[in-house]
């Protein structure tokens, strides 16, 4: 087991590697830079040769690239191009706001939106799942896999721009717009993503739970007349906990782009809305940062769920140990 | 000013004249639609808003009180630096440096040009010598005294390559070295050449006056009517400036610049009331809230134009036929109803509307498809196609060029539109392509002439037309200090500029603000919208 923990540990960190790399790559061809952007049309060669000269953005890409990582791996994604007082090179003196202050006060508004959601999220998924496999071919198994189809099929602007509509206008109990972090202004932004999320997830906890329930342990064990409920805890839930993992594994990833669009259209001050402006301003080292963290996110959180089955799952320990 | 009359008579209500106009409901719902406008329910058509006033403003009719938060949202643009000599134009940062730090003149509300820091600015005979008198008895934000030493140091700063102002090259005229201080509250400003209208160019955007040694601004020291609180890239908290030098002014206790990226989000935020305004706002989100008796409509009729450009340097453009028979194929009406719902004013293919010098007595250009096509002919242009380019940049960037492309056609003008991403029109279309558009917003006839259309001027090469009639006009009208002259040249200048140059301006923009009905001092901005970015006239109404 620990060889198979140390090739996923290798593989993590060569998908971290490979990510970085793509990051900077892609980042820095993105049409324009920052010297357009903040010139305008007042963007004269000779002006944008001045400050991409100021930024070292005339440096070789190869140059440019292992500076960064090489700071990167120390935590120290460099300073602002377009932020602070030092931006855009203007003073020698001065360097724009650090990287880590610039995006630390997103990074925690995003952190708590997320967290919130994906609690409520693995909560509704989990009881409306096993309740529906429990259930199935009843009214209420049709009603969630109906509901969990329609919101399915809706994307986050239209269903955050609905769940607006009716909670701010229609019913005004709650704020259109979310730009401090409390409890109410939370509310919309997280009721938007998980039920974006759970019309998937509901499914496949569902799907997992029904594949468990076929199993002949389960079988046995109702016909040894063990209650249901303890059938459930004792041997449904922990045997279905791994494909279930899986899902919420696939709704991190899934999350990643979801809190983006939702963070954009409730105003919320996360990384989603520092991750427009950062990228409408070709401020690279802001864009690698929240694009790092992105990706890292899903990385980690895919080697985390790989740990969890490893634990839980007596198969997948005994292939790992063969 | 016969002109500037009848454009003062088009003034009224917005929405009114979205009623009257003929942009039709299929496009103002098929664009709300595009834009996921919510609560866009297109019934602003069927009644006018109770909550619409007039561009008159409040200010007349309800006694203006200190106190209270007003807080607006508006898409942070590109960075932010609290030096208002670099920190690039987004509006949270251009709104930030008007109220926190002063010019010192100003362009107000009507276009006049006033002394802010300055109470006069005097010529010497051949206006080689500028001498400019400071107002007394205004204080910097930390208490110290403004002076003469303030001035010198800020002029010299934004001309010093080293700094690398954005303003730099309006005062490409000014000798910096040489500028001194004759008292504490007096300056001599030399010029490198006769320049009769340096309180012009004094009165552009990045002029400011920051105080003497100032090299880093955290936080920023000014003298305007608001001190920056904090800021971030998320938030700027400012709040009143109670020494400010105009007395009684501001009003408002303090003021909140949020970042809301999304235009919907923006609007709702109005409608619910977490905002009491928003910039900016287009014809289709004013249009939207036009119902909703929570929120004020207020429509800014500004002199600021987005004009479509030639490149007179290039085929077909470079033939004066071809540039003409362009203007007689601009539907300026059309156009206005549909990018500014028929509240811009038109424009004759001349800028600088508010100024003295600008020629009222030229026929009004209007549609001539047949004579466009003639002419169009004669300059062998029959079999030639031409590609316009725009962006979704600017407010009715893209509606405007669609509606010209569609009329030149009509021209027997082979047009193709183009439209660039919007992050990428500066870089790789404006001054690039010779056929796109430009944004102005207002600036006198000589500072405009300044800018643009003289071979040295740093935007030329957009449009490359500065002829050499129109150059040795230039040098008479600013090396002369007589007004009365300057204008009378500057009327041959805009007349020339009419018939030959390499302007289509069709209109000036039709600005509309919302306000929740708790505030109140919006003016007619000639500038913008938002009371040209001063906020010390608003205040919240008393309950």
């Amino acid at each position: 087991m620990g060889r198979y923990l140390l090739r996923r540990s290798a593989l993590a960190i060569a998908s971290l590697f490979a990510l970085t790399t793509l990051v900077f790559v892609g980042v820095n061809f993105l049409p324009g830079d920052p010297a357009t952007a903040v010139l305008g049309k007042s963007a004269t060669p000779e002006k944008v040769a001045s400050i991409q000269k100021a930024l070292g953005l005339n440096k070789p890409i190869w140059e440019m690239y292992t500076n960064w990582i090489t700071h990167a791996l120390q935590l120290d994604f460099g300073h602002s191009l377009t932020y602070g007082t030092g931006a855009y090179g203007y003073s020698d003196a001065v360097q724009g706001t650090a990287v880590s202050e610039l995006i630390g006060g997103s990074l925690k508004n995003t952190a708590i939106l997320a967290s919130v959601s994906m609690i409520l999220l693995i909560i509704v998924s989990l009881s409306l799942g096993v309740y529906s496999a429990m259930h199935r071919g009843s009214i209420a198994d049709s009603g969630v896999q109906f509901f969990g189809l329609f919101f399915l099929g809706l994307p986050e602007f239209v269903l955050g721009a609905l769940i607006i509509i009716a909670f701010a206008f229609y019913w005004p109990i709650l704020p259109a717009i979310s730009l401090d972090v409390t409890p109410k202004n939370l509310v919309l932004p997280v009721l938007t993503l998980v039920l974006v999320m759970m019309g998937s997830t509901v499914r496949l906890v569902r799907v997992g739970v029904i594949e468990v329930l076929k199993t002949n342990y389960v079988v046995t064990a109702r016909l040894r007349g063990i209650p249901e409920r303890r059938i459930i805890m004792r041997y449904v839930i922990p045997n279905a906990i791994a494909p279930v993992m899986q899902v919420f594994a696939i709704a991190t990833g899934l999350f990643v782009g979801g809190v983006v669009v939702v963070e954009y259209l409730f105003g919320y001050p996360g990384i989603g809305t520092g991750f427009v402006s950062a990228a409408s301003g070709r401020d690279y080292p802001v864009v690698q940062a929240y694009a790092v963290v992105l990706g890292c996110t899903y990385i980690v959180a895919n080697f985390a769920v790989d740990l969890i089955a490893l634990l839980t799952n007596p198969k997948m320990r005994a292939k790992a140990t063969s | 000013m016969k002109g500037t009359t009848d454009m003062d008579s088009q003034q009224g209500n917005f929405i009114e004249n979205i009623k009257e106009g003929s942009l039709s409901r299929r496009q103002i719902l098929k664009t709300a639609g595009a834009l996921g406008i919510v609560g866009a329910t297109g019934s602003f058509f069927d009644s006018a808003s109770a909550a619409t006033v007039s561009p008159e403003g409040y200010l007349a009719t309800i006694k203006p009180r200190r106190g209270g938060n007003m807080t607006i949202g508006i898409g942070f643009g590109v960075g932010a630096s609290n030096d208002p000599h670099v920190s690039p134009a987004g509006d949270q940062n251009v709104i930030r440096n008007f109220n926190v730090f002063n010019l010192l003149f100003w362009n107000d509300k009507t276009g006049a040009l006033k002394p802010a820091l300055a109470t006069s600015a005097t010529a010497n005979s051949d206006a080689t010598l500028w001498t400019i008198e400071l107002r007394s008895g205004v204080t910097w934000h930390d208490g110290s005294a403004f002076t003469a030493d303030d001035v010198v140091y800020s002029l010299k700063r934004i001309v010093d390559p080293a700094t690398n102002a954005l303003g730099a090259s309006t005062l490409a005229m000014v000798d910096a070295a040489n500028i001194r201080k004759i008292d504490n509250l007096t300056l001599e400003v030399p010029m490198k050449f006769p320049f009769s209208v340096l309180p012009d160019q004094l009165a552009t955007k990045g002029m400011s006056i920051v105080k003497d040694g100032a090299m880093t601004f955290d936080p920023p020291i000014g003298t305007g009517a608001f001190k920056l609180v904090s800021g971030d890239k998320n938030r700027i908290i400012l709040e009143r400036n109670n020494n400010f030098w105009v007395s009684g002014m501001p009003y408002l206790d303090m003021v909140t610049i949020v970042n809301v990226m999304d235009a919907t989000a923006r609007i709702n935020g109005v409608r619910t009331g977490i905002l009491d305004t928003i910039y900016p706002v287009d014809a289709v989100g004013a249009a939207s809230v036009a119902k909703d008796p929570k929120v004020i409509t207020f429509v800014n009729k500004t002199r600021t134009y987005l004009p479509l450009y030639m490149n007179a340097a290039v085929k077909p453009f470079a033939d004066v036929r071809a540039r003409q028979a362009m203007k007689l194929a601009t539907d300026r009406e059309s156009m206005n109803r549909v990018s500014y719902a028929g509240q811009g004013y038109i424009g004759n293919d001349m800028f600088g509307i508010l100024d003295s010098g600008y020629p009222t007595d030229i026929k009004q250009t209007s549609y001539d498809p047949e004579k466009a096509k003639a002419l169009w002919k004669a300059a062998g242009n029959s079999n030639v196609k031409i590609e316009l380019w725009t962006a979704d940049e600017w407010p009715a960037q893209q509606s405007s060029a669609t509606v010209w492309a569609q009329q030149a056609k009509k021209a027997g003008i082979n047009v193709t539109l183009k439209t660039s991403p919007a992050d990428q029109f500066d870089s790789k279309v404006y001054g690039v392509k010779p056929f796109s558009q430009d944004y102005w917003n207002y600036r006198s006839i000589l500072t405009m002439w300044q800018e643009a259309f003289n071979p040295d001027s740093e935007y030329f090469k957009v449009q490359n037309w500065g002829p050499e009639k129109t150059q040795k006009l230039y040098k008479q009208a600013v090396g002369t200090g007589d007004p009365k002259l300057r204008d009378e040249i500057t009327k041959e200048m805009l007349t020339i500029f009419h018939n030959e140059g390499p302007y289509i301006v069709w209109g000036f923009q039709a600005s509309p603000d919302i306000y929740t009905s708790r505030i109140a001092g919006q003016e007619n901005s000639s500038v913008r919208g938002l009371n040209g970015f001063h906020l010390e006239t608003f205040f919240i109404k008393p309950l």
